[in-house]
């Protein structure tokens, strides 16, 4: 007997549903959408792109040479600036969203509780930091604790969400056996839960250090924090010193791929040293 | 009084209107004793233990005895004090992995702590010794500071016994403990049980998937099917007849580990 196939050849091992059609239909859709935004909506510009300008600008770019040693210094104190905030950030988003972590976290709470928790963390996350930091920054003036509570804002947020998935992944037996010996549950979270979610939690810790400090980054030009290497890069390359630029650029991309390693093994060892 | 640590009477289970998990069951457990439950996948044996410590709340008119009082009534810190005093191990051993065996162990006296003291973890000197002295006990004098996840099967399942007999328990329920064990840690493990029942007089209710060995090492075995005790007497007691009312099986059709 022959087996169904279809038009490319694959046999057909299952029955079509509807939302195979349905799946097939939007893909159909975003196809056509793009199709038609790509090579009749938009407009080129392709002249500005020339490969002359690009050397020109580039061959400044990198003469580091021409940056005064004075200006590199300070360069890095900005770029230190950055880090710390980015990490200062962090660690009060983790700190606050580690209590409402809990209270998020299925298996600890009653449900109730954790829908309430985790729908305000859902909600929170879902505007981007930079414009919770424009919401303090309209309500409490232009200061670099502006600054500070709109970012550790956003990442509470993404703690409550991250730690409460940690917590519920935390062997339901583990729980249960404390609860067996008369423990209360700050004791089952202490001696049990916390314990078995630790590396996960540092790992998160992390992850969103490193998303921090590219917002950190970005924060200054955007909003107007003095003080950080983004408005550094910022002021440089509208004063047309694309040397200075240049450098701060090379100083971030060092930064943000050095916490890229460091976050990569972190990640890796606390999901192969699972149990 | 007799001398029952444990007296159940028409224990009941309901979890959805039509799914009764246990239709009243009723028996005691003495001072000494080893009590296997035996039965099929599915028969309410570890709904059954979970009730005991009120993991699982049992329906209303069930009557679970322990030591003078009746665990069904009682309210949040009577039953944790309840729990204080019966001892649990488990198949899956359930220990924080990340923790020493040690450490594990000492998770046991967390009951008897204040709420500060526990989540900070100091322990008196008394129940630390008391600690090492478990694991002395149990054979694992050399492993006390090694990390849970480092443990083998057996070795994670006496630490789960020592945290179980640190609480100083007056009953140890013991849910499948050599189920997921190979046949030679299962030895080591019953013998233990075996151990403690005689030696320190601490009663065991033990839940086990093997006749032959509910066999070997019981003093009277229960017998349960689809939430009804079935049958209870001493291992001697146990015939074909018996294995067929309780498995729907003969004992030649059931595989012996």
């Amino acid at each position: 007997m022959r087996v169904a196939r279809n038009v490319f050849g694959k046999p057909k091992l299952k029955e079509r549903t509807t939302s195979d059609i349905l799946i097939r239909l939007l893909v159909i859709t975003f196809l056509a959408v793009s199709a038609y935004t790509l090579f009749i909506r938009m407009e080129y510009k392709w002249d500005l792109f020339s490969a002359q300008t690009g050397l020109k600008f580039l061959a400044r770019f990198i003469r580091f040479d021409q940056v005064p040693p004075k200006m590199m210094l300070d360069m890095v104190g900005r770029l230190l600036n950055t880090i710390i905030l980015g990490v200062l950030t962090t660690l009060i988003g983790a700190f606050v969203g580690l209590v409402f972590g809990l209270l998020g976290a299925r298996n600890l709470t009653n449900p109730k509780v954790s829908n309430v928790v985790k729908g305000i963390a859902s909600f929170v996350r879902a505007v981007p930091t930079i414009i919770w930091v424009l919401i303090f920054v309209a309500g409490y003036g232009l200061t670099a604790t502006t600054a500070v509570v709109g970012m550790a804002f956003h990442s509470f947020a993404f703690f409550v969400k991250s730690y409460a998935e940690s917590f519920e992944e935390v062997d339901r037996g583990t729980i249960e056996a404390l609860k067996a010996t008369g423990a209360n549950w700050f004791q089952i979270v202490f001696g049990a839960v916390i314990p078995s979610a630790l590396t996960k939690l540092i790992s998160w810790i992390a992850l969103r250090s490193e998303i921090n400090f590219t917002v950190a980054v970005v924060i200054g030009p955007a909003v107007g924090v003095p003080g950080t290497i983004g408005t550094m890069i910022n002021n440089a390359a509208r004063a047309g010193n694309y040397e200075v630029q240049g450098f701060g650029i090379i100083l971030v991309f060092i930064t943000a791929f050095l916490m890229e390693i460091v976050v990569t093994r972190l990640r890796q060892n606390s999901i192969v040293s699972n149990h | 009084m007799s001398n029952a640590v444990l007296s159940i009477n028409n224990l009941q289970k309901t979890y959805a209107p039509n799914t009764k998990a246990l239709k009243g069951v009723s028996f005691d457990v003495n001072k000494g004793e080893l009590v296997s439950v035996i039965g099929p996948s599915g028969a309410g044996k570890s709904t059954l233990f979970r009730c005991i410590n009120r993991m699982i709340e049992p329906d209303q008119g069930s009557s679970i005895v322990f030591n003078g009082l009746d665990i069904v009534d009682l309210n949040r810190d009577n039953l944790k004090n309840v729990r204080k005093h019966i001892g649990m191990v488990f198949q899956h051993y359930n220990l924080v992995y990340r923790l020493t065996a040690i450490e594990n162990v000492l998770h046991g006296r967390l009951g008897y702590y204040s709420t500060l003291k526990g989540i900070m973890g100091l322990y008196s000197d008394e129940d630390v010794l008391k600690a090492g002295e478990l694991l002395d006990l149990l054979g694992l004098s050399e492993r006390k500071y090694f990390k849970c996840s480092n443990l083998s099967g057996g070795q994670k399942q006496r630490v789960g016994i020592a945290r179980a007999l640190i609480q100083d328990p007056t009953l140890i329920l013991c849910d499948e403990p050599i189920a997921s064990l190979d046949p030679q840690s299962s030895k080591v493990i019953m013998d233990y049980l075996k151990d403690i029942t005689k030696q320190m007089g601490i009663p065991c209710l033990v839940n086990l998937h093997q006749v032959e060995v509910a066999i070997n090492y019981s003093d009277r075995i229960i017998g349960v099917s689809a939430g009804s005790i079935v049958f209870e007497g001493t291992p001697g007691e146990v015939t074909e007849d018996v294995i067929k009312n309780i498995y729907g099986a003969e004992l030649n059709d059931i595989l012996q580990k």
